[in-house]
């Protein structure tokens, strides 16, 4: 991994990217109008909704013409755009180093390209992006900005990362509290492997503080197929005294129970928390991941932009 | 356990390639680092256990199936079966059941009976037995018959004895076969003593077997001093427990015990037969025909429903004195199924008397209207007539001729003097019957001198007359009566003796310990006297133990001695219920030996005749009779004839002097039917011959068998085994022999192995 940062993405890569629109689901605060929404109303263009005159409100906001109508004083209330700051966390636990016999990349190899495919997609589009990554805890932390030598920084950064150590999610989370103080957008990017019941409210103390929350889990396909035959020696990334010798076949159905148990019992978590969940494979391609969550996310967002409409038609 | 090729035993090391196999894959194993341990840990958390058991009993699996393999290649013998008496030549017993269900042809298809089948299979047996011991028994019939008389080492004289058995006997009785053939095989040389029992198998004989029986057949069994090896051989039908269509007939037990006691010339009489469907369909239109002397008298048509049975009863009268024959036969109409015809008939025997000749002679009847003798006659009275009985009263003792031509003289008191007391001392040694009455007046004195004293014919001596205290009366001892003559009383449909009270009453002094019985009872019932001077088992007592009536056998004749009579001043025994019943017993039991009603006899039971009964002393005299030994002739139903001879018994007639008792012994009576006793040409028998008549029992004509399940718990219970056929028999000894070979049960344990494996490896393979 003691590659350039420049060689971190590939030409092919920077190019899919840059034509990949990044639409925030949520406005977040910011202090660059740019692309993304803003929950703020303010001056734009994007009307959103009428609302009852009360004191104090601007004369210049009062839509005249429904007061013709109506006799009654509305304020007109548009939506405010604003930058994206968003908040890459990167697993490079011990866990994250595995990769099989079959796959091109890594689980951290993998989680690093996707984390720089972001932070290029971000800052290329004026947005701030920052970068911190982790094992028990966090190691290393880039505050979110939005220049280009900001991103050399965060590509360095990506690259001089290395796996190893175990795995604490849910304190990690808590000691990246600070570097997510105005709402944005926390991407984890991680395997996961570690105690749901303890990750789930940290992951939810974001959602709460208004933050959108975007997890990508990363797997290996051995990790998902068990495909192993011969009897072998399991020896932990994590915990070197950790082994077992066991018979894959004996065990492969029980294990592809818990897997899908352990990925059961993620989604619904994330679903109830409204947290977006990325089941990743080491072996995907990563820019066809990315523009496919994104296009779900404009998706999402053209819905939910109707609504206004139909309410200032009724009005 | 032995094997018969034992170097291929070593093919069972071949069980080290898959532990070999199993050890290596154990050795080595490929080594990963591993990310997701924790999903790794809880699915080993609930596998591993389960999967280690499994794999266990796989490997124990793959080991079991070369050595299982390599034991059948090796042809294992169970040597434990083998046993010790098996070995060498054997002592054989076959016991071939002749009796009549044997006769069934079970099936539609076969035209085999079982008889056929039994004599069949034990044919193979025989003749598959090198340098054994061989007996042939027949067992219907009662006690089983011995066909070789003994045993043979010639094959062929066994199989030529088992040739000559016929089937049509009566049944068999289960214990006493099993009996003789151990006594048999008690007497044989080899040690390794078989008996095979070849039979149906009637559910109503051998199924009927008590808990002690059954012990008792097994205590025979190992009472040998080598332990004999039964084995049951079942020839009937496999199935067992059906009925099979069969109709019978038998004559009601109750014709004899009353209707045919006593028969007269002229007498009506009514015979009641019983006449039996023991098949599971309904039959009607069965025409039953009565015949007496082989003449076709009377008929009936009944109906009988599914396992019932109906009476007939037909009236008729005898027109000649003597034996007659009565046949009872069923006739079939067309469509109706019996499967055996052979007990479709039955006969019986009446023995018809000319008029009883009975003499009462009390001198006090003609000044009193209540004397003994008087009281006596009305009790006769009932049963009086021209045909039986002929009741006179007299005062004083009749003319010679008179007496001899009397059958039964009743004394009350001593109405004699001493010449007449010596003339009916002679009458009574001839056959006359004597009924001696204490009265008021009795010369005991006379009596005792010249009965007791000269003649010795009185039962005991009249003692004292004895009298009730006042306000108490003496009544009879409460006892059950064994005898034929007071036996009826042991139930109050007669009277209560009980009832009557005495008044007085003259006690006898008679010996009573000396003398527990004088008569034995053969099992065919006729009377055949061992002691003269021995009382006869009729006796009454009082309450005090005194003795009031005693009978006693006096040369052909019977004296009876009476110490109360029914004057109302002794007792109120003529005002009782009982009285008429009790005069006439004791009157039918003095008429001696020649007018004993002919029993009715069941297969297995063995006659005698005395030749008094016979009545072949009235012409020719005892010198006679050695004469006349060998022209006696046994004549069976079906025509065998066989020569019997005239055996003697050692008799004590008075004191020291003895004279021998001549009797005629035929064999045991097997076959149901009627027997002909012919007697010397010019002997005075009646008729000329004897007949008797046999019948089965009514257990015989219930064919329906024991099934398979109640055979094998039978042979369970009584240590033995059983038999399809003389082969599966031949197979049993070779195991016995030599051991048994369980190659076949090791190929299947084999199979069941090797699907387990498979089942196993894809469930391990599988991961559960």
């Amino acid at each position: 991994m003691n590659q350039a940062p420049s060689s971190v993405l590939s030409a092919e890569d920077r190019d899919a990217l840059a034509n990949l629109q990044f639409l925030a689901r949520g406005v977040v605060e910011g202090l660059h109008a740019g692309r993304h929404r803003s929950p703020h109303k303010g001056a734009s263009i994007q009307f959103k909704e009428h609302r009852a005159y009360v004191r104090g409100d601007e004369i210049r906001s009062i839509d005249w013409k429904l007061f013709g109508k109506t006799d009654r004083l509305y304020i007109r209330q548009y939506e405010d755009e604003t930058s994206l700051r968003c908040m890459i966390l990167l697993d490079q636990s011990g866990s994250m180093a595995y990769q099989g016999k079959l796959a091109p990349l890594s689980k951290h190899q993998f989680a690093v390209r996707l984390a720089a495919c972001l932070a290029t997609l971000l800052v290329g589009q004026q947005d701030s992006v920052g970068l911190a990554t982790f094992d028990t805890k966090l190691n290393s932390v880039l505050p979110a900005r939005s220049t280009p030598k900001h991103l050399h920084s965060v590509l360095q950064m990506l690259v001089q990362s290395r796996p190893a150590a175990e795995t604490s999610l849910a304190s990690v989370l808590e000691q990246s509290v600070p570097q997510l103080k105005r709402r944005g957008i926390l991407v984890l990017i991680s395997d996961c492997f570690d105690s749901i019941d303890k990750l789930l409210p940290a992951l939810s103390y974001f959602r709460h503080t208004g933050s959108e929350v975007v997890v990508m889990q990363v797997w290996d396909r051995d990790e998902l197929e068990f495909p192993f035959r011969n009897r072998t020696q399991f020896r932990s990334l994590e915990q070197a005294t950790n082994q077992r010798i066991v018979d894959p076949i004996a065990i492969r159905n029980a294990y592809l129970k818990q897997v899908a148990a352990f990925q059961q019992a993620l989604s619904v978590g994330c679903g109830k928390a409204r947290i977006d969940l990325i089941q990743c494979v080491s072996d995907q391609d990563y820019s066809k991941l990315l523009s496919s969550y994104l296009a779900s996310r404009a998706g999402r967002r053209n819905a939910k932009a109707v609504d206004p409409t139909v309410s200032e038609r009724r009005s | 356990m032995s094997f018969l090729n034992l170097a291929l035993l070593g093919g069972a090391a071949a069980f080290l390639v898959p532990l070999v196999i199993h050890l290596l894959n154990r050795s080595r194993h490929q080594s990963i680092d591993w990310g997701a341990m924790h999903l790794l840990e809880a699915a080993m958390q609930v596998n591993s256990k389960r999967f280690q058991w499994e794999s266990v009993l796989l490997l124990m699996l793959r080991c079991l199936i070369p050595i299982l393999f390599a034991i059948g290649l090796a042809r294992p013998v169970l040597t434990s079966l083998r046993s010790a008496d098996a070995q060498g030549a054997a002592s054989v017993v076959a016991v071939v059941d002749n009796s009549l269900s044997m006769l069934v042809k079970d099936g539609k298809q076969t035209e085999l009976t079982r008889f056929d089948r039994a004599v069949g299979e034990v044919r193979k047996i025989l003749s598959s037995q090198a340098r054994a011991d061989l007996s042939v028994l027949s067992s219907g019939g009662g006690t089983p018959l011995n066909e070789v008389d003994g045993s043979t080492f010639d094959t062929g004289l066994a199989l030529r004895s088992l040739a000559k058995i016929r089937a049509g006997t009566g049944p068999s009785d289960p214990i006493a076969t099993i009996e003789a053939a151990v006594a048999q095989l008690s007497k044989m040389t080899h040690p390794n003593k078989q008996l095979i029992v070849a039979s149906d198998f009637q559910a109503s004989q051998w199924g009927n077997l008590s808990i002690t029986q059954k012990e008792r057949v097994k205590e025979l069994l190992k009472s040998s001093s080598q332990a004999v090896q039964l084995t049951l051989l079942p020839t009937g039908a496999t199935s067992g427990g059906d009925a099979t269509d069969n109709l019978s007939v038998e004559l009601s037990a109750e014709s004899f015990k009353e209707q045919l006691e006593l028969v007269f010339v002229d007498d009506p009489v009514l015979i009641e037969a019983s006449i039996r469907n023991w098949g599971s369909k309904s039959v009607s239109n069965v025409t039953v025909n009565f015949l007496v002397d082989d003449q076709a008298v009377a008929s009936e048509v009944v109906s009988l429903q599914p396992n019932s049975q109906q009476q007939v009863q037909f009236a008729c009268s005898f027109k000649a004195v003597g034996r007659h024959l009565f046949t009872v036969k069923l006739e079939r109409s067309e469509g109706i199924a019996d499967q055996l015809p052979l007990d479709d008939s039955t006969s019986g025997v009446v023995n018809v008397h000319s008029p009883v000749q009975i003499l009462i002679v009390d001198s006090a009847s003609g000044n009193r209207d209540d004397s003994v003798g008087r009281f006596f006659q009305l009790a006769l009275s009932p049963m009086s007539s021209e045909t039986s009985f002929n009741v006179q009263l007299s005062q004083r003792m009749p003319p010679d001729e008179e007496l001899k031509r009397c059958d039964v003289l009743v004394l009350v008191g001593s109405p004699f003097d001493d010449n007449q007391a010596k003339k009916i001392a002679a009458y009574v040694e001839q056959g006359g019957g004597l009924l001696l009455f204490a009265a008021d007046g009795i010369d005991t004195g006379r009596i005792h001198r010249m009965w007791l004293d000269q003649a010795k014919m009185l039962p005991g001596k009249f003692l004292d007359r004895k009298s009730a205290t006042a306000g108490q009366v003496m009544r009879i001892k409460k006892q059950n009566y064994q005898d034929s003559v007071l036996s009826i009383f042991n139930s109050s449909e007669q009277g209560d003796l009980l009832s009557v009270q005495f008044q007085q009453w003259q006690p006898l002094q008679v010996q009573l310990d000396a003398s527990p019985s004088s008569s034995t009872e053969t099992s065919a019932g006729n009377e055949v006297s061992e002691s003269a001077e021995a009382l006869d088992s009729t006796t009454l007592l009082l309450e005090d133990d005194t003795v009031v009536l005693a009978k006693k056998r006096f040369g052909q004749g019977w004296v009876m001695q009476c110490g109360i009579n029914p004057d109302p001043q002794w007792s109120n025994l003529a005002t009782r219920p009982v009285y008429v019943p009790l005069m006439q017993r004791l009157t039918l039991a003095l008429l001696g030996e020649g007018m004993q009603p002919p029993q009715q006899f069941i297969t297995g039971q063995i006659p005698t005749f005395t030749l008094k009964n016979l009545k072949l002393e009235s012409k020719d005299s005892a010198k006679a009779l050695p004469d006349m030994d060998s022209s006696w002739e046994w004549i069976e139903p079906y025509g065998a004839v066989s020569k019997l001879t005239i055996s003697e018994k050692p008799k004590k007639i008075s004191g020291e002097q003895s004279e021998a008792q001549k009797s005629v012994n035929p064999p045991m009576i097997r076959w149901p039917g009627v027997y002909r006793l012919k007697g010397p040409d010019g002997s005075s028998t009646v008729n000329g011959q004897v007949f008797l008549a046999s019948g089965v029992p009514a257990s015989e004509s219930d064919t329906k068998l024991m099934t398979q399940e109640q055979l094998q718990q039978l042979a369970s219970s009584i240590g033995a085994t059983t038999a399809d056929s003389a082969d599966s028999f031949q197979v049993m000894q070779q195991v016995r022999r030599d051991g048994k070979e369980i190659w076949r049960p090791l190929v299947m344990v084999l199979l069941v192995f090797l699907f387990g494996e498979i089942f196993l490896a894809r469930r391990v393979t599988r991961g559960g």
